[in-house]
């Protein structure tokens, strides 16, 4: 019998051999950042799925439209009942609920003369972080946004991944990077927590350094592979998990730069990622980040 | 199961937790032999039932749970397979597998298959483990990765075909490998 003859059997017995039972750590894992996971509103999870609904602005006004019809329907139906038998209702107004939701916009691009222009709005009304109005920052030609969600956003030049720029409010740096599974840690809002969690992870961190980032006071270090004892002893080198899920890393000629950002209170993470980036790469990032302006949060 | 799911999309958390211990085997061997990676696919299951959790309410039909954890799963895993082209990290995969009793004869077969199926594309390996694993048919796995049916046959065709052709060619460098160990 020939390899091609028996080639269904053997991938079905190839994909049967291989575990099937997941490690007693992962459930662990799951039921720990279950406790900590907000789950989303069924409105909005369904208005964001629907294609018609592509502007922020238009799902929030749909839905305050669709509350006030329901509102006005349900107090007509009201109306219309019998009055029911007992005392006559009491002649007190009842209040109109009044529904307020704050709209998430997304980043808009302009083109300029140099490039192309990011005004953004970042943050959530989910959690403790607030809206920014506007951030904005130029984009040198040849970059484009890459990730795009309430709560973070990238840039890349669109020859590759060699230089990343982040926006962002929070990541989560892992408990303990060299335990498997990996478990992200919530750190709290102000630019210290996220510092003091950064500063003893097992890889090189620089000294942290005051700066500016037009006008806000902030923090910036540096992170870069471990060497030797300070690496895990599998060798990975993971480090943070993003808001979009996504586990980041250092690695060979790799360099991570963030900066803590204290915007009135709130906290704004930028973080510059260059691996084998050129010279013009590294520039170009750094003209992003100075680039870089920021409003006060808006007021509640 | 439906009961608790419909607990779990109101914010239970224990009905949520119960659901994901019923479910986190499956779904990490899924991931594991689509990812082939045993530390990814940890993330994968991980990403997949938290996502499961925050869109729950989205859930329309409690029926519908597992196709949709499966779906949720294999975007998990295709986020999985990306990272390494987004954040190219050093991480060198520690996993401890039983070792496997070679009396048939058949481990050489096994390490073709396996070498054969890492050329795969993420996409092509779901379509593969979602029928010959989980013995879903073509038209519930297009229904699972939200494709048209002729995707997932096509697919899974190109994917046969590329696992066949690596399968003959492997056989035919066993010489000259052997050779120059």
């Amino acid at each position: 019998m020939t390899h091609q003859d028996r080639f269904p059997e053997l991938l079905t017995d190839w994909l049967e051999s291989q575990p099937a039972s997941a490690p007693d750590q992962l459930l662990e894992s799951v039921l720990h950042d279950l406790q900590q996971a907000p789950q989303r509103g069924s409105w909005r999870v369904v208005l964001r799925r629907l294609p018609m609904f592509g502007q922020n602005a238009i799902r929030y006004y749909a839905v305050a439209g669709a509350v006030v019809l329901a509102v006005v329907i349900g107090l007509g139906f009201w109306a219309g009942q019998p009055p029911p038998a007992g005392p006559p209702p009491s002649a007190t107004p009842v209040p109109a609920p009044t529904v307020t939701v704050a709209p998430i916009p997304d980043p808009t691009i302009q083109p300029t003369d140099t490039g192309q222009s990011m005004v953004w709005s970042i943050g959530g009304p989910d959690d403790y972080f607030r809206f920014f109005t506007p951030l904005t920052l130029e984009l040198p030609r040849g970059w484009d946004v890459q990730y795009s969600s309430a709560r973070m956003a990238g840039a890349t030049p669109r020859t590759g991944f060699d230089a990343m720029l982040f926006l962002t409010t929070q990541v989560r740096p892992f408990e303990d990077p060299c335990a498997r599974p990996l478990v992200a840690m919530n750190v709290g809002p102000a630019v210290d927590d996220l510092i003091d969690a950064l500063a003893i992870l097992p890889v090189e961190v620089s000294s942290v350094t005051d700066t500016v980032i037009d006008g806000y006071p902030a923090k910036q270090l540096t992170i870069s592979e471990a060497s030797g004892a300070s690496a895990c002893e599998d060798g990975s080198q993971l480090i943070w998990r993003w808001e979009n899920g996504i586990n980041h890393g250092v690695g060979p000629e790799s360099v991570t730069r963030l900066w803590a950002v204290n915007i009135d209170g709130t906290r704004l993470v930028i973080v510059a990622v260059e691996e084998d980036a050129s010279p013009q790469e590294k520039a170009q990032l750094q003209q992003i980040v100075d680039s870089i302006r920021l409003a006060p949060p808006a007021s509640d | 199961v439906q009961d608790l799911v419909e607990l779990a999309s109101r914010g239970d958390r224990d009905a949520f937790a119960a659901l994901a211990s019923s479910s986190v085997d499956r779904l990490f061997a899924i991931a594991r032999r689509i990812l082939q990676d045993h530390d990814r696919a940890q993330d994968a299951v991980q990403s997949a039932l938290l996502g499961a959790w925050r869109d729950l309410p989205s859930l329309r039909d409690p029926t519908r749970f597992q196709p949709w954890l499966n779906r949720l799963l294999v975007r998990a895993c295709y986020a999985e397979a990306g990272k390494q082209r987004a954040f190219r990290v050093s991480v060198r995969v520690v996993s401890i597998e039983p070792a496997t009793d070679d009396s048939t004869g058949w481990l050489a077969d096994r390490d073709q298959i396996e070498r054969a199926f890492r050329r795969l594309t993420v996409e092509q390996r779901a379509v593969v483990v979602l029928h010959f694993y989980v013995g879903l048919t073509l038209k519930e796995v297009s229904e699972v990765l939200t494709i048209p049916d002729g995707t997932a046959r096509s697919r899974l065709h190109y994917a046969l075909r590329i696992l066949r052709a690596a399968i003959e060619a492997d056989s035919r460098s066993w010489p000259s490998e052997g050779r120059q160990a």
